[in-house]
């Protein structure tokens, strides 16, 4: 049993603490949601856990938690690792060796088990996860979906009796998502392991809970079975009925158009013939599979990568000759990873960044620079760093240092991916507010609840080339995603 | 996605030896290439070493690593032309007197310095760098570590600064105009984000490492780290190619000083002991284990 007993945390350096009077007991073979608004100390309760605090984050710490008995203050969380394992959010920083077998003997190894032991278990491991294919592939070379099962078995091979995972669905996409919970499940009912999860699309794994725990303010503020809490839950916001409130237009100008688009990264075809017309004020929503080349077709929309074959028009004008960076104050990016945009002191200097590249007139800056941040909610944050904002903030943030260049079109690569519930509430209703300001935007994403409430087209990216989705059937599959039995 | 990662994954007798034999090879070689100057045998080893690549299908690999040396090589030869101290003149351009001894010294240096490098292709072509690692953690636990983990994340870092310089020029950065300062000066930001978020990186990691047990107790390795009798073979007798080397050298086989008026010259116990030292590698060729 893992027993916290009014435990609170601070972080050194932090006013005020991010766990407060925390009391709560996990016993073996239980499936645990961990559920909360961003930054409610979800995350710092599971390093809780394990002992990574207090020993590898410094802070301030009363009361104590307690791992099958051990003291996790007076036991390193490497210690602790033969009977909790932990598998974080992001695939890319948790896999430490080159390749697949490696990196499930690493935990072994550090257990100091026998040769013939570790063999012995990643034979059974590999068969469990079906992993053989893949046994010596390079782990860079995998997908974030495979990543993320190599990191669960390699926990696994290190038989603990829990696992706590922290947001471990984020980076991957709905059906990667899906599969990667039912195996939890799976391993829950057949192994008998203990699984505590962060997971901020309560949705998908609502069928799976016995014990939701709800956190808000560094404190649980409910834990139930999921029948009882439901009520609760959904006045938090946490599942939310599905409305559609976005409504298309008449027929406005094309402003953006891709012409019989040619694209391969060497002897792989990613784009075939592929045509694309995007007007006025339009939310065109990409949709597809893992790896079909929807990123690829975005970059090509403002030349960041340029066609084999084919041309993109923008504004009535071939972009062939054109820059990337002279496009800029037409045609906004932002990539996936928000980080990339920011490095400045302040937010307002990583504003002021782009207006001094895009050669803005001085006296502009401030009424842009304002007009940024209040629509993307931000002017509290000015004068912060601002990589030291929220998951969600930092999204917007990232959009803030693109839409002060004032770009007509906005191009954007899976703006929800990671955010909680309330977080994408907020990005969808910016990209309203900016639609009725006359933005157009085009994005690539795997969420359809988010594509089904705010997109006026969807299209379906499939083996090169895009074919229009039905609205109907997109709502469809959105509603299935949230099939939530009350 | 095209991955910056040195190790090429092929199947060859070679890449299926133990990594010690290997370095044992790419070590002897190494060193014979700084002490033997006799162009004849410079030469007959880098053929040899050129075949092992060969057998261990990293030719083309190797080939396109030697392309850079080639200007190194030019090098040489010029700069031993223009300065030149010999007297046998072969030939004059304008003013400029081209001397055997240079040209000789020139080849001498260059089939060293190409040697050198077909060498160590063995090693970063056919030597998984997990095992390397491995070798390398005897002398050190942590530290080696951290030289694994730089080997693994290596791809995502060069990723990483793709991904930032496309954010970058969508916020108008132009990374293509001007002269060559010019493109530097503008890259300059690309490397903000790119520490920051290689630190967040490591963070991350540390973390995770630790959270898998990382540092509590001794560890036991998951390879068996015994060597056949046959790898055992290789690796002592390309080691033993050392001693004898630098006993053949001190009786002054394989030692040629062109500056000095050597010139190129094979006799028959030439051709013996570079045939008895290239033999003592040869079973590298062998390959080992199925």
């Amino acid at each position: 049993m893992i027993r916290m007993d009014r435990f609170t945390f601070t972080y050194g350096g932090a006013g005020k603490p991010s766990l407060r009077d925390v009391s709560l007991e996990i016993n073996e073979g239980e499936f645990v949601i961990l559920v909360g608004p961003s930054g409610c100390g979800k995350s710092t309760l599971c390093r809780a856990l394990n002992g990574l605090i207090p020993h590898f984050y410094g802070g301030n710490i009363e009361g104590g938690v307690s791992v099958d008995g051990q003291e996790t203050r007076h036991t390193p969380p490497a210690k602790l690792a033969g009977i909790i394992g932990m598998v974080f959010q992001d695939p890319e920083n948790q896999l430490v060796m080159t390749n697949v077998e490696n990196e499930m003997a690493f935990g072994m190894e550090n257990l100091a088990l026998s040769r013939e032991e570790m063999h012995s278990r990643v034979a059974q491991l590999s068969t469990y996860f079906d992993l053989q294919r893949f046994f010596k592939r390079f782990i860079p070379e995998l997908s974030g979906g495979e990543k993320q099962k190599v990191a669960l078995a390699s926990v696994l091979a290190m038989r603990p009796k829990y696992i706590v995972l922290d947001e471990p669905t984020s980076q991957l996409d709905e059906e990667t998502a899906v599969l990667f919970l039912d195996f939890l499940k799976r391993l829950n009912r057949e192994q008998g392991i203990a699984i505590v999860i962060v997971e901020h699309r309560l949705e998908r794994c609502l069928r799976h809970a016995q014990r939701i725990v709800l956190m808000e303010g560094g404190r649980i503020i409910l834990d139930g079975k999921p029948k009882e809490l439901m009520l609760a839950l959904r006045e938090k916001g946490l599942i939310a009925d599905f409305s559609r409130k976005t409504v298309e237009d008449g027929h406005s100008s094309v402003v953006l158009s891709a012409r019989s688009l040619d694209f391969a990264y060497g002897e792989t075809k990613i784009l075939k013939d592929l045509s694309l017309d995007v007007r006025s004020q339009e939310i065109v929503a990409i949709v597809g599979a893992n790896g079909c080349g929807k990123s690829t077709l975005l970059k090509h929309l403002n030349g960041l990568l340029r066609p084999k074959a084919g041309k993109v028009v923008l504004m009535g004008q071939d972009i062939e000759k054109s820059t990337t960076a002279s496009l800029a104050n037409q045609i906004g990016y932002l990539g996936q990873n928000p980080n990339n945009y920011l490095f400045e002191e302040t937010l307002t200097k990583e504003l002021e960044f782009t207006l001094k590249n895009l050669s803005i007139d001085h006296r502009e800056w401030k009424e842009r620079i304002d007009w940024s941040l209040k629509v993307l909610d931000l002017e509290r944050y000015r004068e912060m760093f601002p990589r030291d904002l929220s998951c969600g903030e930092r999204e917007r943030a990232a959009l803030a240092s693109v839409i002060v260049g004032r770009p007509k079109i906005l191009v954007l690569d899976e703006p929800t991916r990671g955010l909680d519930y309330g977080n994408k509430e907020k990005m969808a209703s910016i990209l309203d507010a900016l639609r009725e300001q006359g933005m157009t935007t085009v994005l690539v994403t795997h969420d359809y609840r988010f594509v089904a409430e705010h997109a006026t087209r969807v299209m379906r990216l499939e083996e090169g080339r895009l074919t229009d989705v039905p609205l109907d059937s997109i709502m469809s599959l959105a509603k299935s995603a949230i099939c939530v039995e009350a | 996605m095209p991955l910056l990662f040195p190790y090429q994954d092929k199947d060859s007798r070679i890449h299926r030896m133990d990594a010690r034999p290997k370095i044992a090879f790419v070590a002897a070689i190494f060193l014979l290439s700084i002490l033997i100057s006799d162009i004849f045998y410079l030469a007959v080893f880098l053929v040899f070493a050129l075949v092992v690549v060969t057998a261990a299908k990293v030719l083309r690999a190797t080939l396109s690593l030697l392309k850079y040396t080639v200007y190194v090589a030019a090098f040489l030869f010029l700069f031993s032309i223009l300065f030149s101290q010999g007297s046998t003149v072969i030939f004059t351009i304008w003013i400029i007197q081209v001397t055997q001894e240079s040209i000789l010294f020139a080849t001498s240096m260059s089939l060293r310095l190409f040697l050198a490098i077909v060498a160590f292709s063995v090693l970063t072509f056919t030597v998984h760098p997990d095992d390397l690692l491995k070798i390398l953690s005897r002398f050190g636990v942590k530290s080696m570590t951290g030289l694994s983990i730089a080997t693994r994340m290596y791809p995502t870092i060069a990723a990483d600064s793709g991904s930032i310089e496309d954010a970058m020029k969508a916020r108008g950065v132009e990374f293509d105009k001007g002269n060559v300062i010019a493109k530097a000066k503008v890259r300059a930001p690309v490397m903000m984000p790119l520490l920051l978020n290689s630190m967040d990186r490591s963070m991350e990691i540390a973390e995770a490492m630790e959270a898998r047990g990382f540092g509590a107790r001794r560890r036991t390795s998951y390879y068996d780290p015994i060597m056949s009798r046959r790898e055992r073979a290789i690796m002592y007798l390309a080691l033993a190619a050392v001693p004898f080397g630098v006993a053949m050298f001190i009786l002054g086989y394989g030692n040629a000083n062109y500056i000095g008026g050597s010139t190129l010259t094979v006799d028959s116990m030439d051709v013996l002991v570079v045939a008895v030292e290239v033999l003592l590698f040869a079973p590298i060729l062998l390959g080992a284990r199925k």
